[in-house]
């Protein structure tokens, strides 16, 4: 399963004509199971291009390792799978700087009902919390982005991170936590020094 | 296996977490442009597109246009008389003067003459042997049936 915008199931029929070769077949899985798989990669990686990479790369592990794949399970949990584990060593190499996708800051201020400071209240509520969870080490991080942004269930997480369903549970239940508190802290201290800034204006 | 003291999955929900799905759709252009950079359709498969069909069109057009033409029943010339006569009896020019004529209608009566004389000698001696087997009564006629076939063997033999 690879979220909420859960498109049909891959027939395991086409996954067996693709790893023949089949050129149809594969068009047909991509074009299946792309939506999904993209918006995986966006929310674990929050870039755009990266994501596009991310999905590049997914695809042609896939395609390489098809012949040995069996029947089982799901289809697009193996991409997930796949896609996850690469964002999962990009991460181990360079952690990623905490910020809002670009778009969301807009989105968010274009809400008609809202008020201008609210809007940017809101954008910067949002900003601490994409910034804690990137603070989270790799495999909380991305359970975290699977479970709130992907809408996965903790046995799915569980398959994608290969780890028991009670772990991700923990690492979730703890990150929630941390997340919280280093927001607000995030935010407290956005607001403090610019008080203590205008304290010391001459 | 849920152990009782785990949270379930709803008790882990946060809707100020939640947000974190927002901004992620995939557009139509990036889509397309990623779909043909991963896995093309097939050329089989893919829709032929509508110059395609029309130069399909134009093409057998064409080819409609070209076979009337060349099925077509062409105008022919009207064939005289002479030159069928011509055709049977054989080639004129061993008839005719080898010199060249001095001009083509002068030729043209030669050619008509000498055909003429030529048919008629050939046609001369059954001519007499038919013409007097006519005037000729019946009796005679019997009596002269040898000499009428021998001629005929005589007129088979110089053919």
């Amino acid at each position: 399963m690879l979220g909420k915008h859960m498109a049909e199931a891959v027939a395991w029929n086409t996954v067996r004509q693709a790893a023949r070769g089949d050129a149809g077949a594969r068009h047909r899985l991509v074009a299946q199971t792309l939506d999904d798989l993209w918006r995986l990669a966006m929310r674990l990686t929050r870039r755009s291009h990266d994501a596009d990479d991310i999905v590049q790369e997914t695809y042609a592990r896939a395609f390489a390792t098809l012949d040995g794949l069996e029947a089982n399970g799901r289809f697009e949990g193996y991409l997930a799978r796949i896609a996850t584990n690469l964002v999962l060593e990009r991460w181990r190499k360079k952690r990623p700087a905490g910020a809002v996708p670009p778009g969301l800051s807009d989105q968010a201020a274009l809400e008609p009902w809202q008020h201008v400071a609210d809007a940017e209240d809101d954008r910067r509520r949002l900003a601490a919390v994409w910034q804690a969870v990137g603070e989270l080490d790799p495999k909380p991080r991305a359970a975290v982005l699977l479970f709130y942004a992907q809408g996965e269930s903790c046995e799915a997480i569980g398959r994608i991170l290969d780890a028991p369903a009670g772990t991700v549970k923990t690492w979730l239940h703890r990150s929630r936590h941390s997340i919280r508190q280093r927001a607000d802290a995030l935010l407290a201290e956005q607001t403090a020094p610019r008080g203590a800034g205008l304290g010391d204006v001459p | 296996m849920t152990h009782p003291s785990e949270p379930s999955d709803t008790d882990l929900r946060d809707p100020r977490l939640d947000r974190l799905g927002e901004g992620a759709d995939l557009s139509a252009d990036r889509r397309r442009a990623l779909i043909q950079h991963i896995a093309p359709a097939p050329a089989t498969g893919r829709p032929r597109s509508r110059v395609l069909h029309l130069s399909w069109a134009a093409a057998a057009a064409a080819a409609i246009v070209i076979a009337a033409v060349a099925l077509w029943p062409a105008p022919r010339e009207p064939i005289s008389p002479t030159d069928i006569l011509g055709a049977f009896i054989g080639p004129l020019p061993t008839l005719t003067d080898t010199a060249p004529a001095p001009e083509t209608e002068s030729k043209a009566v030669i050619d008509l003459s000498a055909a003429l004389a030529f048919v008629w000698e050939d046609l001369e001696g059954p001519l007499a042997i038919a013409s007097s087997a006519i005037d000729a009564p019946r009796t005679l006629l019997v009596e002269n049936a040898p000499a009428a076939s021998a001629a005929r063997a005589n007129r088979t033999k110089e053919n």
